[in-house]
């Protein structure tokens, strides 16, 4: 981007005086009364020093950034518990004057949800842009709690050259980040003896592929392998065919989300079920499971399915999981119970294990017994005590 | 240099800067001899930002409480003033080095070195001061830009920090220190120019004094003379170099008076009562003749103007309020002081006067005044002498007479003619530099015995007090009226200046003989050559370099310590309808309205010649910079010097390898943008090195395109036009990936 276009809005100009500027401005005043007291020359030069030096710092600051422009640099989305980079990019469109000392901030609302308040006291610095130049600068941030950051601006501002005054530009851009739930250390091999539980191959997809079902015949190509002809159904047609395969089934996972009455009154443990139920998935797909949801109390299903974004979809609608008012119904829908055939199905419990929530097969933990699932290591103690503070915090 | 050190650098000369100028206003030179090494110390420990070594708080706070129990201790027996406040300021700022924790700790240090700068300031005007600041003020303003930066990524990285990731990248341009620099210079320009504009603009005296005394003095007198002489307890003698004034002369035709080797005296005060010891003048009742609305303060001495042969303009280096007395050559007629100062004539027989600062000013920094002057002796009754003379000691009387009739003359003033005092006096001038040793060394005469005497009779070796002393008395002795005159003797002629230039070591005493009632001549008994010796200025270069330095401190003290409202005036041109600035615009206006319509078209076409001139040479050196393959004034001049060293062959090739290399440019640009710039002080091939994880399409192109410049760059190779070609197509694709 090489400047504001026509529709974009103007940045709103703010000058702000701050306790620096207020001194000077005191020892401006000291330095006059000494001058005219005195009547010494000396004095009376560095008076005009002073007021020449707020002129100059004016002037400077307020022409440099006159030229500056600012996009935020698309990003994905964040994890709550990882560093995060969050990128702008700058624009100094003026043809003489560098811009230096700029500091980036997200101007956030002033009473911020959970997921935003990690945004707020993020800074990225640049000391210097180029007339005529673009740079690249980054905020570096790690937010706890999961959510969407709803980032209404930017601002950018600098105190330079002197320091006296803070000169913002605030650059109107309504974003939204989302602040997926943290990816928790589970237990070793823990996906993995889950998926051994599900029936491999069962059913198969309507596909072809080189699984061991039938999918259906077609003609011969060159470089068929002659092994596959279909001989029978060859003479049949008169013309070659041969036979294609289906492609098997992928092992199938459901996670089902219950709060219960625990998970409501408490917040830590509603969050850590939902972390513990993201982290799930995320171990899973990368195994290539077919990974799926189901959060009854939010009337969230979605099937498990092999596909690129299934995942970003599922932890997407973890993002704005809430936890469902006291006496919601938690059970387990009835289209995912006959679709949860031949899966495993794992139910995440934010309080106790309440086994009527799930179908018989399924696999049951408690995100208030941390031991069943949680990696036995300090480091995982120590990021499951992370997201609990925060959240104990953010609530507070 | 990365901007850590920048500034570190920076920080510490401007701390160091504060703290000399201070001590060099109040000339406390063990403020700067503790004060610089615990500076430079404590800045070589501090020198890395992340590893900074700092002082517990319980021991900074004592060292605080210390330094303001001392200050208030200091204010309760000393009083309060600025030396005070400033040795606290110092004080606080060395108990601050040891605190540097952040950069708000960072603008406290500079803050206090800030507060220095202006108690130095309000300490004294000298010149050494004004120097240092002029070193401080650009000192200051490339260290306060620094430190912005310096605190906005520290700030960034805290922010960072506190999140527990790793701080953002460094990474700057190559062109990051040359903008730097520029903005530096253009704050730096600005300000001064604002500076001197309000300096020149600020109307003065208004409001003097009005919180009271608290600056230091402004009109500090600088003297190595004394209007009295007590003989053995060292009198005039002062090995000081400080400049007193500086005089000018010239005949009244305009023909300048002086040179090397020219010697005038100029007398500040006459001493005829002698009591054992101490000669003092008459005294008496202060006659103050000022009048207050005028800007030119004038006293004459009744004699006729005409009579005038020559003139000097004194420039009388501060006056402060005890007054100074005013320096003259011999034979004063009348006198002008410039300006708001109050002329006392403290003598006027003996054409002596002091000078006094105007009631609301403390002291003035500069007094100007002009001296007429006439050579000869004034008519009237020089055939008779003053009756009655005589000196009372009867071994020097005896000494005197022996001496005059030794030397042919008689000695006896009832029988000698009143035309041959002047050739006994003489006698008396000639006996005494023959026959006494000069010595700086004081020697108190025993008890009970007068100095003359003792000087005459025992020591027989002295100063010029006690020749000009002796022959004062032997002069007495034998009948003539003389009286001891002390003063200054102008033997520095600075060409510099085109002035006599005097010191407080050119203080001197001689002798005035009455030759007639009313027609007083000077003799000067004090050896000739130990005279020329003494007062002969400095040679070689350091005297050379001494007298530069006394015309920069005149300038120094003319333009700007003593900038008054009187020369405000007359720059701005409210002297007068014809002067200053204003008047200069006046005239042209009126010039223009004069000449008409004519002379608008002759000022146009030679406004309009003059700009198509200008503009087509800026044209010219555009062309020429750019043909040169460089936007870089300092490149293209040194495409040049290599065309004129080394012939057309070589630079020819220069060119051609600056005009392949141009993609190496091309590439920082395309890198910047991408949001990867490569820093200055990093290897190109180094640099991709860096971005094989961060970003890999630019690693593999930066690295290609490194190698094939290192190639044609140190190589001696010559890429041909397909390879340069193929690195444009290839930076363009970068240039148009997103990163």
């Amino acid at each position: 981007m090489s400047g504001r276009g026509r529709d974009d809005p103007a940045p709103i100009r703010r000058y702000h005086f701050h306790m620096p500027g207020v001194m000077y401005v005191a020892v401006t005043l000291f330095i006059a009364v000494g001058a005219i007291n005195g009547q010494n020359n000396l004095l009376f030069a560095g008076l005009g020093l002073s007021i020449g030096g707020l002129l100059a710092s004016g002037v400077i600051s307020g022409a440099s950034l006159l030229g500056v422009r600012l996009r935020p640099v698309p990003v994905g989305p964040a994890t709550a518990g990882q560093a995060y980079r969050i990128r702008y990019e700058i624009t100094n469109v003026n043809r003489v004057m560098p811009v230096f000392g700029l500091n980036v901030e997200e101007a956030t609302e002033r009473r911020p949800g959970l997921a935003t308040r990690a945004f707020a006291g993020t800074r990225a610095f640049a000391a210097h842009v180029g007339p005529r130049r673009t740079l690249v600068v980054a905020a570096s941030l790690r937010p706890m709690v999961r959510g969407v950051a709803r980032l209404p601006a930017v601002r950018v501002w600098s105190t330079f050259p002197f320091g006296l005054a803070r000169k913002s530009l605030t650059f109107e851009l309504p974003r939204s980040i989302e602040v997926r739930p943290a990816d928790l250390p589970l237990r070793s091999g823990l996906v993995e003896r889950l998926a051994a539980r599900a029936l491999a191959g069962f059913g198969a997809e309507r596909t072809p592929g080189t699984g061991e079902e039938f999918f259906g015949l077609r003609e011969y190509v060159l470089g068929d392998s002659p092994r596959q002809i279909a001989w029978r159904a060859s003479a049949r047609t008169g013309a070659l065919v041969v036979r294609q395969h289906a492609m098997p089934s992928p092992i199938r996972l459901w996670v089902v989300i219950r709060f219960g009455a625990a998970g409501i009154a408490d917040r830590r443990l509603s969050e850590r079920a939902i972390a513990l139920a993201a982290s799930l998935l995320r171990a899973a797909d990368a195994q290539g499971v077919a990974v799926g949801l189901a959060v009854p109390a939010s009337s969230v299903v979605i099937p498990p399915r092999i596909e690129r974004r299934q995942l970003d979809r599922v932890l997407s609608v973890l993002c704005r999981v809430t936890a469902p008012p006291e006496g919601a119904a938690e059970g387990f829908p009835e289209a995912a119970a006959r679709a949860s055939q031949g899966a495993v199905c794992v139910a995440v419990h934010a309080g106790d294990v309440d086994r009527s929530a799930a179908p018989p097969h399924a696999r049951h933990f408690s995100a208030a017994d941390p031991a069943s699932w949680l990696e036995d290591s300090a480091d995982a103690r120590r990021i499951l005590a992370g997201l609990d503070a925060a959240v104990a915090e953010g609530a507070a | 240099m990365n901007l850590a050190r920048r500034y570190h650098r920076a920080a510490g000369l401007l701390v160091v800067l504060g703290i000399t100028s201070y001590t060099t206003a109040a000339e406390a030179p063990m403020f700067a001899l503790v004060g610089v090494p615990i500076v430079l110390v404590a800045w070589r420990l501090t020198r890395d930002p992340d590893r900074r070594p700092h002082l517990p708080r319980w021991v900074v706070n004592t060292l605080l409480v210390g330094a303001i129990l001392y200050a208030a201790w200091r204010g309760a027996t000393r009083g309060a003033d600025v030396d005070g406040v400033a040795e606290l300021v110092l004080l606080l700022q060395l108990v601050k080095l040891g605190d540097r924790r952040t950069p708000r700790d960072d603008a406290q240090v500079l803050t206090l070195a800030v507060f220095l700068a202006i108690a130095a300031v309000l300490t004294s005007p000298r010149l050494w001061v004004g120097v240092q600041l002029l070193v401080f003020i650009p000192t200051l303003i490339w260290t306060v830009m620094l430190h912005q930066l310096q605190s906005g990524w520290h700030a960034a990285s805290a922010a960072a920090g506190a999140a527990g990731v790793a701080p953002p990248d460094d990474e700057r341009t190559a062109s990051f220190p040359v903008h730097l620099r520029a903005t530096a210079v253009l704050s730096l320009v600005a300000s001064l120019g604002a500076a001197v504009a309000i300096f020149i603009l600020m109307p003065r005296g208004i409001g003097g004094d009005f919180f009271g005394h608290w600056t230091g003095q402004q009109g500090r007198a600088v003297t190595g003379f004394a209007d009295q002489v007590r003989l053995g307890a060292g009198g005039v003698i002062s090995s000081s170099s400080e400049v007193v004034l500086e005089a000018r002369g010239r005949t009244i035709d305009g023909v300048p008076l002086g040179g090397a080797g020219a010697i005038h005296y100029l007398r500040g005060a006459v001493l005829d009562r002698y009591d054992r010891g101490l000669w003092r003048g008459a005294g008496g009742a202060i006659s103050l003749e000022f009048d207050d609305e005028s800007d030119v303060q004038r006293v004459r001495f009744g004699e006729d103007p005409a009579a005038a042969d020559s003139e000097w303009v004194m420039t009388l280096r501060g006056v402060d309020r005890g007054g100074q007395t005013l320096f003259l050559p011999w034979r004063p007629i009348g006198i002008e002081v410039h300006g708001r100062a109050r002329v006392s004539v403290t003598n006027r027989a003996a054409r002596t006067m002091r000078v006094y600062p105007p009631g609301d000013r403390a002291g003035l920094p500069m007094l100007d005044y002009t001296v007429r002057c006439a050579s000869r002796d004034p008519g009237g009754t020089g055939a008779t002498r003053t009756p009655g003379v005589f000196f009372p000691n009867r071994r020097i009387a005896t000494l005197a007479r022996q001496v005059v009739e030794g030397g042919g003359e008689d000695p006896d003033p009832s029988t000698r003619p009143v035309d041959s005092d002047g050739a006994a006096a003489r006698v008396i001038q000639d006996w005494l530099r023959m026959n006494y040793g000069y010595t700086l060394v004081e020697r108190a005469a025993p008890a009970g015995v007068d100095p003359i005497e003792s000087f005459l009779f025992d020591t027989r070796e002295g100063h010029c007090e006690y020749f000009a002393a002796a022959m004062t008395a032997m002069c007495r002795a034998v009948g003539i009226n003389a009286r001891m005159a002390v003063g200054y003797v102008a033997a520095e002629y600075n060409p510099a200046s085109a002035a006599y230039t005097v010191r407080a070591s050119n203080a001197h005493a001689w002798v005035e003989a009455e030759l007639g009632v009313g027609r007083w001549h000077r003799y000067d008994p004090t050896p000739t050559a130990e005279l020329v010796r003494l007062h002969r200025p400095a040679l070689g270069v350091w005297g050379r370099v001494r007298q530069w330095l006394d015309a920069v401190e005149f300038l120094w003290n003319a333009s700007v310590v003593s900038f008054d409202e009187d020369a405000r005036s007359r720059l701005l041109g409210g002297a007068g309808p014809a002067g200053g600035v204003v008047g200069g615009v006046e005239r042209f206006l009126q010039r223009l309205r004069a000449g008409g319509p004519k002379l608008v078209r002759s000022a146009a076409m030679t406004g309009g010649v003059v700009f198509i001139a200008s503009a087509g040479l800026g044209v010219i050196v555009v062309a020429l910079l750019r043909w040169k393959g460089s936007a870089r004034p300092g490149a293209a001049i040194a495409a040049w010097w290599r065309h004129a060293r080394f012939g057309r062959r070589r630079t020819g090739r220069a060119d051609a390898t600056a005009a392949q290399l141009r993609f190496y440019r091309r590439l920082l640009r395309v890198l910047e943008r991408r949001g990867v710039p490569k820093p200055a002080w990093r290897p190109p091939l180094d640099h991709a090195v860096t971005l094989a994880s961060a970003d890999p399409d630019s690693a593999a192109t930066v690295d290609d395109v490194a190698r094939a410049y290192y190639a044609a760059r140190f190589g001696g190779r010559t890429l041909s036009d397909a390879q340069v070609a193929a690195i444009d197509a290839r930076l363009a694709e970068l240039a148009a990936r997103r990163g």
